[in-house]
């Protein structure tokens, strides 16, 4: 989790003890074991501060006297970074690499909440318990909140949090993270840690996840929330470090609760699509879709198979499609038509217009006529633009 | 083979008496011999047969009425066992003949469910072109990028007219969704200019059309069925048209 603020008012922060220290050496999160874990830790924060002046080196903080610590500006922003429960009593591993790139990103005081010391306990619950005074300690300081969901049916929660919520994949398992106990320690941890690394992508600016408000995670996969009006001119919130600039509207609108897809590596962020087709078949056709993407260099492929959708004559069937990677300008097209029936005849969708808009703000649509898709046979066609229409 | 266990009392006058309970019962489908005169020290109490073979094994038993031992399990299943052995024609046997029904059966099954899954026709590839008979025009003109043409009357292999004539009857009578309401296309130069033509297309549609020329048969669809052919044909044609200069209108 992260917050930011954007004055440092430091002096009046610190409810919680903490060990003072001016030496020259630098400071590190409380390194503990998994005897401390099973023995239990008691809460205690320590403050560290990294800037731009010693990145690599982290200086203790002092509640009374934050300014004693030479490298300390006030006038700069400060970011706190908070981690998690931690089972085994290791520092996190990422948290050096977030300093970075924060740090490369913005000249702030990233100030790393280091409160091992409490959240090493095998006992979750009592965990849950000591985030409430690690919390206390920086949440008057804090006027906007972001969370992200990554792990909502294990160690993670379920109901919005903050201003605005993102709700990874769902918000439950995330592609890549191993679905039974039999792959070991990453069962519990993958999906949980997930959110980190999302987080370290979303500061790279040319990697953007955009996020979308709707009610829950199915409705927003059928395509029925890629509407961004609310937010005016500045679209869809991005996941992430850059939400920020979306801190006003979002302070207005009280709580967004918002979803993505991702890939299961970094580069997370998909390139999403909306899909259209208005067939003309008399009878009512169910199916799912595949779609390919070419131009001379690249190629991407998705299914749309999450549920079977239904095309209805001169109906218009909305759909979204997100692919792995950009493909960009997008040559040919290649689309199949898939049923789940066995022992039935090879059905037909016969197609008045497809039409993929990109959700990339600024991309134009690209339409196809009079397609006859047969089952589990490719079709591929050269995109034309699109004009207006009247169906 | 259940065999039922019975108690074997010893005989009270040893050797001499035998009491009946003694004797093995045939009915409990073991394989004893009934004709062993009596149980005594001397004479075994099973016979050769089923002291040769193992417990619960079919053995048959001499001197017993074929009427008898058809009431007993192990001969039911013993027949069952010969009688599918039997050969009935060269050397295919009773239970090769039953297999074999078994499988052509189940092939017969398969068989019909996937000719009628590829066969079945679907009900948009049914239609009857006598009932289309409501007439929709389509009007417009497009430019040729070739601007040296001269597009009045040639001989009929190399008229130019009557190629794009042709082209546009070949985009609309292969277009899936136009082709059975598709008439013609005449195409006629524009009066004051080289390069650029007129054309009208002709369909015909069925009585009940409300949603057709909505949608099938709407400008939007029969405009871009002819664009994208346009936009996919080959640069290098003599009679390459302009896609840009397309322009079309209902006509009544």
């Amino acid at each position: 989790m992260m917050f930011r603020i954007t004055h440092c008012l430091l002096t009046a922060m610190i409810v919680m003890p903490f060990s003072i220290c001016r030496g020259e050496e630098c400071e590190q999160i409380t390194d503990l074991s998994l005897k401390d874990s099973l023995r239990g830790t008691s809460l205690e924060v320590r403050l560290i501060l990294y800037t731009r002046e010693n990145s690599t080196c982290g200086k203790l903080l002092s509640h009374d006297d934050p300014f004693a610590t030479p490298t300390f500006n006030p006038t700069r922003p400060c970011t706190f970074l908070i981690h998690g429960y931690r089972p085994t009593g290791s520092p996190p591993v990422w948290m050096t690499t977030m300093v970075e790139s924060i740090l490369s990103r913005k000249d702030v005081n990233a100030i790393v909440v280091d409160w091992n010391r409490g959240a090493a306990n095998i006992n979750y619950l009592r965990v849950v318990k000591n985030t409430r005074p690690v919390a206390a300690s920086i949440t008057h300081f804090i006027r906007f909140v972001d969370a992200l969901h990554t792990d909502m049916d294990a160690f993670g929660y379920r109901d919005s949090l903050g201003h605005i919520d993102y709700y990874a994949n769902g918000g439950s398992d995330q592609p890549g993270c191993p679905k039974t106990i039999f792959s070991g320690s990453k069962y519990f941890k993958c999906d949980h840690q997930r959110s980190v690394f999302l987080y370290l992508d979303s500061m790279n600016q040319s990697r953007q996840i955009t996020a979308y408000p709707c009610s829950d995670y199915s409705d927003f996969l059928d395509g029925k929330c890629l509407s961004c009006e609310r937010f005016n001119s500045s679209g869809c919130p991005v996941f992430g470090y850059d939400v920020t600039e979306w801190k006003d509207v979002l302070l207005k609108l009280g709580q967004t609760k918002t979803f993505f897809t991702t890939n299961q590596d970094a580069p997370f962020c998909k390139s999403g699509y909306k899909l259209e087709i208005v067939s003309w078949n008399s009878e009512v056709r169910w199916g799912s879709i595949t779609i390919t993407l070419k131009n001379s260099a690249e190629e991407t492929e998705t299914r749309i198979d999450h549920k079977s959708f239904k095309f209805e004559q001169y109906t218009e069937t909305t759909l979204l499609a997100q692919f792995e990677q950009d493909v960009y300008p997008v040559q040919k097209i290649t689309l199949k038509y898939v049923t789940a029936n066995v022992l039935t005849p090879r059905y037909k969708l016969r197609v008045l217009r497809f039409r993929l808009t990109p959700l990339k703000h600024g991309l134009r649509p690209m339409c196809r006529y009079d397609l006859l898709l047969e089952e589990n046979k490719d079709v591929t066609f050269r995109p034309i633009p699109c004009h207006h229409s009247n169906f | 083979m259940d065999i039922e266990l019975n108690e074997l009392k010893p005989s009270v006058n040893n050797n001499d008496e035998v009491d009946p309970r003694v004797e093995v019962h045939p009915g409990n489908g073991s394989c004893s011999n009934h004709n062993t005169p009596s149980a005594t020290e001397d004479s075994r109490l099973l016979s050769d047969a089923q002291a040769a073979g193992s417990n619960g094994e079919h053995c048959i038993v001499a001197g017993i009425p074929d009427d008898q031992s058809l009431n007993k399990p192990v001969g039911k299943l013993g027949r069952l066992k010969k009688e599918l052995n039997e050969p009935v024609c060269w050397n295919l046997k009773v239970w090769m003949l039953i297999l074999i029904s078994f499988l052509l059966i189940i092939l017969t099954i398969l068989l019909s469910i996937y000719f009628c899954s590829v066969y079945e026709e679907d009900v948009d590839d049914k239609y009857n072109v006598a009932e289309f008979v409501v007439p929709r025009f389509f009007r417009g003109n497009f430019t040729l990028l070739n601007k040296n043409l001269t597009l009045d009357a040639q001989s009929p292999p190399t008229d130019p007219r009557l190629i794009l004539q042709q082209n546009l009857t070949h985009i609309y009578t292969s277009s899936h969704a136009l082709g059975r309401y598709f008439i013609n296309a005449t195409v006629n130069p524009l009066r004051n200019s080289k390069s650029s033509v007129e054309y009208e297309l002709k369909f015909m549609m069925p009585e009940e059309h409300k949603q057709i020329i909505l949608y099938t048969l709407s400008k939007e669809m029969v405009y871009h069925v002819l664009l994208q052919e346009l936009i996919d044909q080959d640069t290098g044609d003599p009679l390459y048209i302009e896609p840009s200069s397309l322009t079309m209108e209902v006509g009544s």
